[in-house]
């Protein structure tokens, strides 16, 4: 109470938000580490016991700098193995609205709408896991005014593809190598290969 | 061991349980079960030739189930006393042993687990802890791979009276294992299991890997730790010995074990956080240092001895630096695990602790105890004119009063221990309890309530828990609304209709009503009738159309600090939900009938009469030898 | 029995413990003690660093005999943490040690409600209030002595109850060490060498 002017840490904003209330109780065990999925196949620089403690010692900037911050998938799979019992997706995501916040970006190639095609049916708002789709109201050139359609909100798409597998019309995908064609043509190769394999 | 068998003053029973106790201090009589052994104490020698021709075997607990033990067994050749016993769940009555021991004539079928009582002055509880079982950690795969064991299973596999005879094998293939993984605070420091560091695993993981590296000088060892703790003497020197002799140390939980299928070796995913690299290591076998946690049996250990647990199942110390080793109950005291993870000097010290503070009992020829008892006044008591009543009795759960129609009431002294369940279930107020009477309580009541009573929490609260949970909200700094006013009595048996009715009179806001839980209570039974004088009022509040939340009632015990804090912040936000013209309207309204309902409030004296009502107290005081058995 | 009061007057000291600044440091102590002091039958109230501290329970017994009381009032910790120490005290300056009642303004108020240091001083006087107006009915007591059977029982023969029953076996005290299994020795029993000293558990 004595405080009340003094703003607020880092740390303390983190755990205003939802989700990041548990933060300040890691001892840095690196349980959710050697866990996590990201950081073994997609990103060696990616480290939620380090996020947890940049949020600890208020490092604000490196925090919103670090891919951690922008890669989490929420997959889960860090949640029921910490030891302390801290929702660590919900941290990294406190920490990316406070990034949001300030004007940071995600640097993921995030899915993108055809605006020329898509029909507004609504799938892809449905499916999607990080609530990162929503239809909305727009003028469309060569098409129409005020036309609803699908927009992307580049933030919290985190690109895992699946609005892209449920449209219909083909309307909504990921850029450059995981658009449909790129995903076929790789499958194909493999199974070539795997065929190859058997014979041999 | 043996020395505590051979010496003269020690009576070792063992095969032995502990079923009730009474009494009070320099005064317990305890209740043993000396369960049939089936061999007779007197005659066996120890030889063995029953166990020899016994054809059944199962698994023995004592070597983790590593080894088989007969039916006719000794746990380990060195058990002390070396006495055998016949497993009576495996035994299939062939007689064999009857033959084998011959002219000795040492097995009897005949023999029935037997009742002793003991009167003893004092009693130390040394119960000791239990191992966490960590199969319920699916990531480590304890139970699914053969090579993952436990730090116990791997107590008997280096120990040369174990199974292997201190060759440390494989279980799946028996080789020796040339690469060995420790992992430390397997289900402790863990919230999903147990909170608690179980204080003795980094010096045992360390003593365990330095141990093996004696042995097998090529082995290469790992330690996964979170935090290093090493703080008693000598410790840090010791780890550093072991980084000396090439055990490796590595900052990281590991989040999961794999197995290869084929040659059963074990790969723990880990992050090297000193490294800050995410690693995968091969290993042969991998030992889980598993937590300490509280016996199995700690709950009926707790009733029959009357010990209150810290979370997690621990017994509870009186106070944590002032009484370490005391209990609530005046000569009763706790030493070693049982009161937390412990290790041997740890355990051993306490021990000794404790027959110091038992014996400052048992070297005394008398032991004085507080005057806290309930006293008749025998000109008010219905029983003197020849009414029927005797609800006094009923209520005490220590059968301490005795009543005949045609005289007064009559309290055994030596029998109280001054709940004051009687004091305030007599309805003619008829008794009174030395040092928390009526006049005094209401006194403290009046106190507490002489301003703004509409914003005040009433809380009445029991000695031994509700008020213990309310000092450790306090010591924990758990902060809670400062409009909670309490008053002490022994126990919620004492908690009288009239006090609460007198604060509501008085115009309190709120009141809890809080005591032990049932099974703490320091007097057997006083919580049941605090409880249920609780529930009756909660009836008749009902009834009166109080708004709920007002009357609360609470079992917290002396841990709960948190829960006291809680039920506090909860009950200052119905008063405030409420508002404060509907609560002074609903106060107003409900005094005529609280009024009426508070007898015994017209019969505390002004304060200027308050040294001549003390003085009619001065009661001498003298004790009756009872017999206080069965 | 200690002396019984005068039973025309009651003359009630009031100490109101600092303790450092675990009090001090959310309520004035000495606002307390002179609000105390105003109370009917108070006639000495003082704010005093260290209530259980040598000085302060010095302090409590001269004024015991300086102002001639007959209850005593100590404002501080919890029942459970000194009331043994100032019945103690009392009865030392000759009080009966039922006499002296005790306040828990540190445990139950300042440790309590540390951001609310107005509500602490509110209550803080209360509960002084509360011990004072119980003091004014207080009654001397004599402790009952009861037999002591010279007999120990220790339950369960692991590392700590072994050395519990040898230690209290030499001092001459005949002791039972019960224990549920068919063997002493507990978990040590199990282990092979210990830590420090690396020799055999047995």
């Amino acid at each position: 109470m004595e405080n009340k002017d003094k703003p607020l840490s880092f740390m303390e904003q983190v755990q205003a938000i939802p989700g990041g209330e548990a933060v300040s109780v890691c001892f840095s065990c690196g349980t959710c580490v050697s866990r996590c999925l990201i950081q073994q196949k997609v990103e060696k620089a990616y480290n939620p016991r380090r996020m947890m403690k940049m949020v600890m010692m208020d490092l604000r900037e490196s925090a919103f700098d670090s891919p951690t911050t922008w890669l989490c998938s929420s997959c889960e799979l860090c949640y029921p193995a910490c030891p302390q019992e801290i929702h660590i997706s919900g941290v990294i995501n406190a920490v990316k609205e406070l990034a949001i916040e300030k004007g940071k970006r995600s640097p993921l190639k995030t899915a993108e709408v055809n605006t020329k095609t898509c029909v507004a049916c609504g799938l892809c708002v449905e499916v999607c896991p990080y609530k990162a789709v929503h239809l909305v109201e727009k003028n469309i050139p060569n098409r129409g005014k005020n036309m609803t359609i699908a927009e992307v909100d580049n933030e919290h798409c985190m690109a895992c593809g699946l609005c892209s597998s449920v449209c219909r019309s083909n309307s909504i995908e990921l850029t450059e190598d995981c658009t449909d064609e790129n995903v076929i043509d790789s499958l194909r190769n493999w199974l070539t290969e795997q065929s190859v394999k058997v014979t041999a | 061991m043996v020395d505590a068998a051979r010496h003269p003053k020690i009576d070792v029973r063992t095969y032995t349980q502990v079923e009730r106790v009474e009494g009070f201090v320099g005064n317990f009589k305890v209740q043993l079960r000396e369960k049939a052994r089936y061999v007779i104490a007197d005659r066996c020698n120890g030889c063995g030739d029953c166990a020899k021709v016994c054809p059944i075997e199962v698994p023995n607990r004592f070597e983790l189930d590593l080894a088989p033990r007969k039916a006719a067994y000794v746990a380990m050749s060195q058990s002390v006393p070396l006495l055998y016993t016949i497993d009576q769940e495996a035994c299939i009555h062939c007689y064999k042993c009857v033959e084998a021991c011959g002219a000795l004539d040492a097995i009897d079928f005949s023999q029935e687990d037997k009742i002793v009582w003991e009167d003893i002055g004092a009693i130390v509880v040394a119960t000791g802890f239990n191992h966490f079982d960590p199969s319920v950690i699916p990531e480590y795969g304890y139970n699914q791979y053969p090579n993952v064991i436990t730090a116990m299973e791997m107590e008997r596999l280096n120990n040369s009276a174990g199974p292997t005879v201190g060759n440390l094998i494989r279980p799946s293939d028996g080789e020796n294992p040339k690469r060995l993984a420790i992992i430390n605070c397997v289900g402790s420091r863990d919230k999903r299991f147990n909170p608690w560091c179980s204080n003795f695993c980094c010096m045992y993981a360390i003593k365990n890997a330095v141990l093996l590296k004696q042995m097998y000088p090529e082995i290469e060892l790992s330690i996964y730790y979170i935090d290093i703790r090493t703080p008693s003497k000598g410790y840090e020197e010791f780890y550093e010995r072991a980084r000396e002799m090439g055990i490796k140390f590595i900052q990281g939980r590991p989040s999961l074990i794999t197995e290869d299928k084929k040659s059963h070796n074990l790969f723990v995913h880990s992050e090297d956080i000193t490294l800050g690299l995410v690693t995968e290591y091969e290993y042969d076998m991998v030992m889980l240092n598993q937590a300490a946690v509280p016996q199995p049996d700690v709950d009926s250990v707790s009733s029959v001895l009357n010990i209150q647990q810290s979370p997690g199942g621990w017994f509870m110390e009186y106070h944590p630096k002032l009484r370490p080793l005391d209990t609530p109950t005046d000569g009763i005291f706790i030493a070693g695990a049982c009161q937390g993870p412990k290790d041997i000097p740890a355990s051993v010290a306490s021990g000794s602790a404790t027959a110091s503070r038992a014996g400052r009992i048992l070297h005394s020829d008398e032991w004085e105890i507080e005057p806290i008892i309930a006293q008749v006044w025998e000109d008010r008591c219905v029983s003197a004119d020849g009414k029927k009543c005797g609800i006094c009795a009923k209520a005490c759960p220590y059968n301490a009063i005795t009543v005949e129609v045609g005289t007064a009431a009559q309290v055994t002294t030596a029998k109280c221990h001054g709940c004051g369940g009687c004091v305030a279930e007599c309805p003619h107020n008829a008794i009174t309890q030395l040092h928390y009477t009526d006049a005094q309580i209401l006194a403290q009541i009046r106190a507490l309530l002489a301003d703004k009573p509409e914003e005040k929490i009433f809380a009445f609260r029991c000695h031994w828990c509700s008020y213990g949970g309310a000092d450790m909200a306090g010591t924990s700094h758990f902060e809670y609304s400062a409009n909670e006013r309490g008053v002490r009595v022994m126990c919620s048996a004492r908690m009288d209709t009239d006090f609460i009715y007198e604060a509501y009179r008085l115009g309190a806001g709120a009141v809890l009503y809080s005591g032990c839980h049932p099974q703490d209570c320091h007097y057997i039974t006083g919580q049941l009738v605090g409880a249920s004088r609780a529930e009756r009022l909660q009836k008749i509040f009902d009834k009166m159309g109080m708004s709920p939340g007002r009357f609360r009632i609470e079992w917290i015990s002396a841990a709960e600090g948190q829960k006291y804090a809680n039920v506090i912040d909860e009950m200052q936000q119905t008063i405030d939900e409420i508002g404060k013209e509907k609560l002074l309207a609903e106060i107003e309204s409900m005094k005529p009938e609280m009024e009426k309902r508070a007898r015994r409030m017209y019969e505390v004296p002004d304060v200027t009469d308050a040294s001549d009502y003390s003085d009619k107290m001065k009661i001498a005081m003298t004790l009756e030898v009872v017999d206080i058995g069965k | 029995m200690s002396e019984s009061p005068n039973p025309e007057e009651l003359r009630i000291g009031v100490y109101v413990c600092h303790c450092g600044t675990n009090i001090a440091g959310v309520i004035p102590p000495d606002e307390v003690a002179e609000w105390a002091s105003h109370l009917p039958g108070v006639v000495h109230a003082a704010d005093t660093l260290y209530a259980c501290a040598d000085s302060g329970q010095t302090l409590i017994k001269n004024d015991i005999k300086k102002y001639n009381l007959n209850r005593v009032v100590v404002s501080a910790c919890s029942v459970r943490m000194h009331e043994a120490t100032f019945r103690g005290a009392v009865s030392e300056a000759g009080l009966n040690p039922f006499l002296m009642e005790m306040a828990n303004i540190r445990e139950q108020c300042t440790w309590a409600h540390g951001h609310d240091k107005e509500g602490a001083l509110k209550k803080a006087k209360d509960l002084t209030a509360a011990a004072i107006a119980k003091a004014r009915f207080l009654a001397p007591l004599e402790m009952i002595t009861v037999p002591v059977t010279k007999r120990a029982m220790v339950i369960g023969g692991g590392v700590a109850g072994i050395s519990t029953a040898l230690d209290l076996a030499d001092q001459g005290i005949e002791t039972i060490l019960v224990e549920k299994e068919p063997t002493i020795g507990g978990v040590m029993a199990q282990l092979n060498k210990t830590f420090p000293t690396m020799d055999c558990s047995i």
